[in-house]
């Protein structure tokens, strides 16, 4: 794929995260758990991630946090969002890149739903200073794995329609 | 899926079992006093049997949150952010464990023991 086509799909990729980010917070499970959230947005960074790489996956992630912040985000929300987000795909690209071989994209789905989730416990950490908070990370932790193996299911077979169609 | 993709769930799932049985055993039994906390500051602590409306401003005089305290129950009835996920939270009472959190304005609602500030103060 040519670069100037990659940034067309970076473009793409970027307008369907913040859409389907917006939509995802008008369905929340809010009276379940606080902040809970599947997280379907991750479907399209994970999907760049195989399909156009790991610069334009992070473009992707930072465009979305940085877009979605400014239309519906506090700055703390905003603040969350982006430690979340960004460290996530942080480490979801540097375990793609240490070794390509070593988890599915549903792992590597699951391993950024985890680290957004950790990530944001420190954040709030940081905030409210109240180590009890820290029994939302625990109830988090299962539906991180649920929410990481239900976008990365679905980001295997977009990936797989995807590349199907660039064969042709 | 590969195998470590399955070796990694279960063990997040094994982890939360843990957490889940250490949650349990958690005793919320003799937590009877309420108390508020605003970014790292606390601006409310009185018995959650104490009826009462408390309204939490931000520095500029914004209200932020109404918090009800009736038949000792404890809800936010209002809140100034988008998602209101603190008003969704339902109440919190003697005996459950929850907090109620709204991370926007950064409040934290939750249950403390009256028999550890004694503690504090003998020694």
């Amino acid at each position: 794929m040519r670069k100037s086509q990659k940034i067309a799909w970076v473009g793409v990729f970027s307008s369907v995260a913040i859409a389907i980010s917006v939509l995802e917070s008008y369905f929340s499970f809010s009276s379940l758990l606080p902040g809970l959230k599947l997280g379907l947005a991750n479907i399209v960074s994970l999907t760049a991630l195989y399909i156009l790489g790991p610069i334009y996956a992070l473009a992707i992630q930072f465009v979305r946090i940085m877009l979605t912040g400014f239309l519906r985000a506090s700055p703390i929300t905003f603040l969350f969002s982006f430690v979340g987000g960004m460290t996530s795909i942080l480490l979801v690209i540097l375990i793609r890149r240490i070794n390509k071989e070593a988890f599915s994209v549903v792992g590597l789905s699951v391993i950024g739903a985890i680290v957004h989730n950790v990530a944001q416990f420190f954040a709030a950490l940081l905030v409210l200073k109240n180590i009890d908070i820290f029994w939302y990370i625990a109830f988090l932790t299962l539906f991180a794995v649920l929410g990481g193996v239900l976008t990365g299911i679905s980001a295997k077979y977009l990936i797989k329609a995807l590349e199907a169609n660039k064969r042709h | 899926m590969k195998r470590s993709d399955i070796f990694l769930i279960c063990t997040l799932v094994l982890i939360f079992l843990v957490f889940l049985g250490l949650y349990l055993f958690k005793d919320g039994r003799d937590k009877d006093l309420l108390v508020i906390q605003r970014e790292n500051r606390i601006i409310y602590k009185e018995s959650i049997y104490l009826d009462n409306e408390i309204s939490i401003f931000d520095e500029k005089g914004n209200l932020l949150n109404i918090v009800h305290i009736e038949n000792g129950e404890a809800w936010v009835s209002y809140a100034s952010c988008f998602n209101k996920d603190c008003i969704k939270m339902g109440p919190i009472k003697v005996g459950s464990k929850k907090q109620i959190a709204c991370l926007p304005n950064q409040v934290l609602i939750y249950l403390d023991s009256l028999v550890e500030d004694w503690d504090g103060v003998v020694k």
